[in-house]
């Protein structure tokens, strides 16, 4: 690794995102399987063993907001946003006065 | 994604390449080689809405959500799937058309040899933007309608929602844009189907893609409202009849059929009892290239903020983000035990799956469902609706396989 970046966008909005670490086996290590959105701590151990139980010996889980995640990948953020200054940060969307009025509603236009 | 249209009647339709490995016999333009082997890419590029729907599986709101992806993490993205050979990404949401990008996503995905569509609920499809997306080289869009008036605009919780959708789709259409609709059936609307396509069929549109409710966002929160299995036989009996009396008649129309793959095992059933046993046959063969249900496979979603889901509808648990690994990284990684087991599936499935005659057409349906209402992933779907002397037995065809 040449360059590693924060990675600190959440990664989940209403709920809570738990990652997930397994160990299939005694002598494996532990690895990331991805994550799971649960209000509790508890009601995500639960989810994560009915989703690996089948084939873990461990199961680790971390709040991703306590989870700090440093790495190369930027998504082509710097190189993308470097060309296009006014495009890098955050989603265009319409601000919730603008969607009302915008909606259809089949009346005479 | 089961299209009744080609199973009954033949109709050629541009997805039979992705569908059915049937690029080489259709008329229509196909998605070939490498890209037919690789996941259609729903992309929720927002969890923003301007409605508010009960079965929503996004459990999108009007609020902006933190960390949606930017126009630039869009492209790269996209660059992405191109380079791991997305053969189509599906704009959905949210509500799509609240980006003010969109277009010049549509734009990037075209570019990139993606095949873009999109998934609305076409109460902000302009004139405007309808031509401006048609402009970007939108293919498909797909308007999502649930009911004809007062019970599609309970479901999706603004007055005037089924009107403005079809002003929509009128819009749409007049720019020349291929229009479908999207009808997730449940007990609260199913008796509406036929109204619903007799009216947008006089507006147009021919193409109509009738969804199983699945139990993911706030679909979990509706499952009392979801069809017992004989109305779901009863639906999709209706669907069958229809495409065949709409053919009858000189007027096709493609119909399909997704999120439950009993229906595939139902449609071997339906083609034996109405047109015999060749048809029959043809139409085990064409799904059982199709392989059942896709999940984990050959469709694929990431959501707002980069996170990859198993399909668009099972939310709450994410293989990864496509902020931190590549999408094809992330989708080729079967050290993830879940991921391997369900490529898998036929050495976990159990109940009843693990031996029904179906297996190879079906693959369990729904693992949502199951690990929704059973808690087990791999326990029956709960809305499997074929009787047990249906899926007791040996295959249906032995001997069609030919690998």
């Amino acid at each position: 690794m040449e360059t590693l970046e924060t990675v600190d966008a959440p990664r989940g909005d209403t709920t809570r995102e738990w990652e997930v670490f397994c160990r299939e086996t005694e002598s494996e290590p532990l690895t990331h399987v991805g994550s799971v959105s649960a209000p509790t701590a508890a009601v995500a151990r639960d989810q994560a063993a009915t989703l690996f139980g089948h084939a873990t010996a461990a199961l680790w889980l971390c709040p991703a907001e306590e989870t700090v995640r440093v790495q190369e990948r930027d998504l082509g953020v710097s190189e993308t946003a470097a060309a296009e200054p006014d495009d890098g940060e955050s989603a265009p969307t319409m601000d919730a006065d603008r969607m009302t009025d915008e909606t259809l509603r089949g009346e005479a236009e | 994604m089961i299209s009744v249209s080609k199973l009954l009647t033949g109709l050629d339709a541009e997805g039979d390449g992705l569908r059915y490995d049937a690029a080489d016999e259709s008329t229509k333009r196909q998605i070939r080689d490498r890209k037919q082997r690789r996941p259609v890419v729903v992309w929720n590029v927002t969890k923003q809405c301007n409605l508010y729907c009960d079965h929503c599986y996004a459990a999108a709101d009007t609020g902006i959500a933190d960390g949606e992806l930017s126009t630039a993490e869009g492209k790269a993205l996209l660059d992405d799937l191109a380079d791991y050979g997305a053969p189509v990404v599906l704009f959905s949401g949210g509500e799509p058309l609240v980006r003010e990008d969109l277009e010049e996503l549509v734009g990037y995905a075209a570019d990139a040899g993606i095949r873009p569509v999109l998934s609305t609920n076409g109460t902000l499809l302009t004139p405007e933007r309808a031509r401006s997306l048609r402009d970007a080289g939108l293919a498909y869009a797909g308007v999502s309608v649930d009911g004809l008036p007062e019970r599609n605009d309970d479901f999706r919780g603004v007055e005037g929602a089924f009107e403005g959708a079809v002003q929509g789709i009128e819009n749409s259409l007049d720019a020349g844009l291929k229009t479908g609709l999207r009808y997730t059936i449940t007990e609260r609307n199913a008796a509406d189907l036929e109204g619903v396509v007799d009216v947008l069929t006089d507006v147009g549109v021919d193409r109509f893609c009738f969804y199983h409710l699945d139990y993911g966002g706030r679909g979990t929160e509706i499952v009392d409202a979801d069809l017992s299995p004989a109305d779901r036989r009863e639906a999709v009996t209706q669907v069958c009849d229809m495409t065949r009396a709409y053919h009858d008649r000189g007027e096709e129309i493609e119909t399909l059929l997704v999120g439950n793959y009993a229906d595939a095992a139902y449609l071997v059933e339906y083609a034996r009892e109405h047109m015999g046993e060749a048809q029959a046959r043809r139409v085990y063969e064409y799904l059982r290239v199709n392989g059942g249900d896709p999940t984990g496979e050959r469709v694929a979603d990431i959501d707002y903020q980069g996170n990859v889901h198993l399909t668009q509808f099972w939310q709450g648990y994410s293989l990864g983000n496509v902020r931190d690994r590549s999408f094809g990284a992330i989708w080729d990684d079967e050290s993830n035990p879940l991921l391997g087991a369900l490529r898998n599936r036929e050495a976990h499935l159990s109940g009843r799956c693990a031996d029904c005659r179906y297996a190879e057409v079906c693959r369990g349906a729904s693992r949502l469902r199951a690990l929704t209402v059973e808690n087990d992933p791999f326990a029956p779907d709960p809305q499997c609706y074929l009787t047990d002397e249906e899926v007791t037995g040996s295959r249906p065809f032995d001997g069609v396989a030919s690998d």
